[in-house]
């Protein structure tokens, strides 16, 4: 990934963002930055309906005129449907403003926490940026 | 299109975590439930199908604090679902689930809380991956160099017997239980596991044959179906309970019970000489959901997010070596 170009669209947080561990079906901490939040806004090329993460391919165009596509991770399936999310809730083509955390691997890969539509509706889209497994920390 | 990419710096507030509040009140004593008899299948059985989803928010152990007290005061069960419906309000993925006045799922020993381990098993445990001790959800904090840092839940191959069945754990916490004659199947939504256990008496498998969730063999007492559960592989971890690496000698104890048309009780013992220094065993009353849906969660072909990490890790190690240069 080109650092430069890459700077241009995300800062990065010198600010302790969250004191707890977070953990998810994965760590997030060891997949996502808590540092670089992005801020994206772009139209839906497709969404990846599979476990164990839900993946939403977002095309952004680039100020060259060409176009980069982001992937972000949503919830489980399961939990995007079992919160009304469903196969028509986006359709390719709709244009969205996703804030996320980007990849440590500095692929154009985002954990996304939020969606806004064009006309301000907010879709969930879930995030493991705080999760924390209870039994777990118990058991450890 | 927009063709806007906007910058932010951003502050995120740490979640508070629920404050575990000493005992200062008793709890009400319950009324001893009336006798319940379940209904029957056509062939005789006691009938415990349905959707039975751990919807319920019991933590694995007690507060050292709480000693023997086994049940919540009001008030403390308030505490405890308000910081649970907080945590699902923050946006995160966690599915809520009501809280019960049970103070633990651990209820043998009777201070709710996990044995002590063998000094063995704690010595095992800590030689492992080079002393950084066995993979846990959150190792590959510490070391992620391969597959092998990674705990069966994270490479989505198994929660293992008994961190399937356990309650409350952030998401997809379907159980269901089908029976024919002579056969019931436990299945859990997290991981997509089936568990086909026989009634008619046959033995366990050679000692050859080893299985992560295990070989399970029913058989009713009364109206209580009890599993008994061995044959597991050696060094896998409890998803959940523990990440010690447990023996060949893990045994697991089931009973399921209907005690009343909505409600399963659910005790499993569990004992494994190497690990604990005594068997435990863990408690839960499953709520009857006819509505839940227990949708497929094969998780492991498209687990992109063990690539990420490792490719992440990699991606840290040429940015520390470029700053050494």
């Amino acid at each position: 990934m080109n650092s430069t170009r890459l700077s241009a669209w995300i800062a990065v947080g010198g600010l302790l963002l969250a004191a707890a561990p977070a953990w998810a079906h994965h760590s997030f901490t060891a997949e996502f930055d808590r540092n670089k939040v992005v801020n994206i806004e772009g139209t839906i090329v497709k969404m990846e309906w599979v476990n164990p993460h839900a993946w939403i391919h977002v095309s952004v165009k680039n100020p060259d005129g060409t176009a980069t596509v982001w992937m972000i991770e949503g919830n489980t399936p399961n939990g995007l449907l079992r919160r009304g999310f469903t196969k028509k809730s986006l359709e390719p083509g709709t244009e969205v403003m996703i804030k996320g955390y980007m990849a440590k691997s500095g692929d154009f890969k985002a954990n996304g926490s939020s969606m806004t539509f064009k006309d301000g509706r907010k879709l969930f889209l879930g995030s493991s940026s705080g999760d924390e497994d209870p039994t777990a920390k118990d058991g450890k | 299109m927009t063709c806007r990419y906007l910058a932010y710096l951003a502050v995120l507030a740490a979640l508070p975590l629920a404050a575990q509040t000493p005992a200062p009140a008793t709890a009400k004593p319950k009324p001893a439930p009336a006798k319940y008899t379940p209904p029957k299948t056509p062939w005789g059985d006691p009938d415990l199908q349905g959707n039975w989803p751990g919807s319920v928010n019991i933590p694995l152990q007690r507060p050292a604090s709480m000693g023997t007290r086994a049940t919540l005061t009001e008030q403390e069960v308030a505490e405890r679902d308000a910081a649970s419906k907080k945590r699902v309000a923050s946006g995160t993925w966690i599915e809520y689930y009501p809280a019960s006045e049970q103070a633990s799922l651990v209820v043998d020993p009777k201070d709710g809380r996990l044995p002590a381990m063998t000094p063995e098993a704690d010595r095992r445990n800590k030689a492992v991956r080079g002393g950084l001790g066995p993979p846990t959800l959150s190792s590959v904090d510490d070391r992620a160099d391969s597959w092998t840092d990674f705990d069966l839940w994270g490479r989505c191959i198994t929660k293992g017997l008994v961190g399937s069945m356990l309650p409350g754990n952030l998401y997809n916490k379907g159980n269901r239980i089908v029976q024919s004659p002579g056969i019931v199947v436990i299945q859990n939504e997290m991981v997509h596991e089936s568990r086909v256990v026989p009634l008619d008496g046959r033995p366990h498998p050679g000692k050859g044959v080893r299985m992560y969730m295990g070989d399970g063999r029913g058989k009713w007492r009364g109206n209580t179906l009890v599993v008994e559960t061995t044959n597991f592989v050696k060094d896998i971890a409890m998803n959940g309970i523990n990440f010690a690496l447990l023996t060949e000698d893990l045994k697991i104890t089931e009973r399921f019970a209907r005690i009343a048309p909505d409600k399963l009780s659910y005790d499993a013992t569990i004992e494994d000489p190497g690990t604990w220094t005594r068997p435990w065993t863990m408690h839960v009353t499953y709520p009857l959901d006819p509505t839940y849906e227990l949708y497929e969660y094969a998780c492991h072909e498209s687990n992109y997010g063990l690539a990420d990490i490792l490719k992440g890790a990699r991606a840290e190690e040429r940015k520390a070596a470029e700053g050494k240069k």
